[in-house]
């Protein structure tokens, strides 16, 4: 096994490194030649495995500019995982460390807004609350109400308004609307993502509903939400918007049956 | 140990189920004996790949092909993806389960590719652990696939078809044999594809592949991009009056076409298999 495991070492570096061929044999073919073909489908099948989990970032940068950050994200941070399903899941990460790999910061939030969709797609599935199940709860239970949450729901604050961007590369291309690329703007606000029956869904979030839905989905009870959003708006008004906002998150499949 | 032969229900032609065709699947129901399904692209937690897993396998009976395992190579096996592709088995009561003679990495750095074995004697003795491991731990023989390759070692101790027939043997696995992939193999390394096939334990091969590749002249390259060949109908033809009935399926995962169109091309291959059979009766 210890030749085996040098051969594997041997041939691993010959793909990912320095192209040396004395591993192969040297018959009627070039074995440089050869050695290209895999060094080639190594780079080609991650790089588009990364398009395939971030479409609308590969669109953003372009053909070129796309492989660029690929390929130094691959040379970085080799998969671990069995399945190529999870490629890319520390791109947000190894961008936050070589920001320069970006040629705009929005694009982080843009990874982040991907990563969250990409992973609502294939999360766990989940029964779902209903409003009747509420509506069932006695009145005087309600501060103690706590939510499960469903397990595609994602929370993400963000600091550029990248929605319109991902509109133009998404939506309306997919439509065949060519639109141009909006410069994006600072925004600090969060998006919460889910999942709708079996398609990924977002929509940015008033400040005040972020916080509350945060608090919710960290456990905190009904209550809690209510202080939190007496802390921004006249109290009075508190308990009906947050009855607005779980109306809302019954409504678009966030809650699971607890 | 005794292992189970779910598989008999498995005959005649199959496709590979691709999300392209989960419509057609679901909603035209057409006329395909069985499909195969990547593993892989199943051992997820949830959402539309399982939904459309379960309902299009109320109609089709199913196997299972994963590129994952990495039986061959030298870092442990993985626990966590053995214990996920028992749940998947368990899931769609496969007629069989099937990877490759390859492996995908090495110190846990996964490479993502089918990259061929040194055709050694300390390979061999090194697959046939790890396959009765694995055989062990799923409660079924596994079939194993002849992979395409570009090199070949310096290494090698003997040609590639006795290392496999000798695997299949040793390990007391079965074998899902790549016409395709012999064929190509065979152009890059200058063989001839018919001494290939003529080695294979017939007894130990249950399903065929058929796939399309790129001809680049001096040199071959297995996309599965393409429709199936002339020359790689014609290596079907002689493995299949070789072998006798064996179920098939073509395997098409970049340039995916509609549905009918591969369809077309299976009926292609009952074409080929009808008349070797013939030809050899």
């Amino acid at each position: 096994m210890a030749a085996l495991r040098q051969q594997q070492q041997a041939f691993r570096g010959a793909v990912v490194d320095v192209p040396d061929t004395t591993l192969f044999a040297q018959g009627a073919s070039d074995p440089a030649r050869r050695l290209d073909i895999y060094r080639h489908a190594y780079r080609s099948r991650l790089t588009e495995a990364l398009a395939a989990n971030y479409p609308v970032l590969a669109r953003a940068l372009g053909d070129e500019a796309f492989a660029q950050l690929a390929l130094q994200y691959i040379d970085a941070r080799p998969s671990r995982h069995a399945s190529i399903r999870w490629f890319g899941d520390q791109l947000g990460a190894f961008c936050d460390e070589h920001p320069d790999a970006l040629p705009h910061p929005a694009l982080r939030d843009l990874i982040k807004l991907e990563w969250a969709i990409c992973s609502a797609f294939d999360a766990a599935d989940a029964p779902l609350a209903t409003r009747d199940d509420l509506l069932q709860r006695a009145p005087d239970a309600w501060p103690a109400l706590r939510l499960e949450f469903h397990p595609a729901v994602a929370l993400l604050e963000l600091a550029w308004g990248v929605e319109p961007i991902w509109q133009a590369l998404s939506r309306d291309m997919e439509a065949g609307v060519e639109r141009e690329v909006p410069e994006p703007q600072e925004h600090a606000h969060a998006i919460v993502v889910w999942r709708q029956a079996l398609t990924p869904k977002w929509r940015s979030l008033d400040a005040t509903e972020a916080r509350c839905l945060a608090a919710a989905l960290r456990g905190d009870n009904f209550a809690q939400w209510c202080d939190l959003a007496a802390a921004r708006i006249a109290s009075a008004d508190a308990p009906a918007a947050v009855v607005g906002w779980l109306q809302n998150w019954l409504a678009d499949s966030l809650v699971a049956r607890g | 140990m005794q292992h189970t032969h779910p598989g008999a229900t498995i005959k005649g032609f199959g496709l590979g189920l691709r999300t392209d065709h989960y419509r057609d699947f679901v909603e035209r129901k057409p006329a395909v004996d069985w499909l195969e399904i990547i593993s892989e692209n199943y051992m997820v937690p949830g959402g539309k790949p399982l939904h459309f897993l379960d309902t299009i396998r109320r109609d089709y009976p199913m196997v299972m092909h994963g590129v994952s395992l990495s039986i061959g190579s030298t870092d442990p096996l993985n626990t966590d993806y053995l214990r996920e592709l028992k749940a998947l088995i368990a899931r769609v009561q496969p007629g069989w389960v099937s990877d490759h003679i390859c492996w995908t990495g090495v110190d846990h750095h996964n490479l993502h590719d089918l990259l061929p074995m040194p055709y050694t004697e300390a390979s061999l003795r090194h697959l046939v652990g790890r396959i009765g491991q694995v055989q062990e731990f799923l409660g079924r023989r596994i079939l194993l696939e002849n992979v395409s390759s570009y090199v070949t070692y310096a290494a090698d101790e003997m040609a590639e078809w006795e290392f496999v027939a000798e695997l299949a043997r040793r390990a007391d696995c079965e074998l899902l044999f790549d016409v395709n992939n012999v064929y190509v193999s065979a152009r890059n390394h200058g063989f001839d594809p018919r001494v290939y096939v003529d080695a294979m334990p017939v007894g130990r091969v249950r399903q065929i592949h058929l796939a399309g590749h790129e001809d680049h002249g001096d040199f071959v390259i297995d996309t599965h991009d393409h429709p199936v060949r002339d020359e790689v109908w014609e290596l079907y033809r002689y493995t299949i009056a070789r072998m006798g009935a064996m179920p098939t399926m073509i395997e098409r995962d970049d340039d995916i076409p509609p549905l009918d169109e591969l369809i077309a091309e299976l009926a292609q291959a009952r074409l080929v298999a009808d008349a070797a059979l013939r030809e050899a009766a």
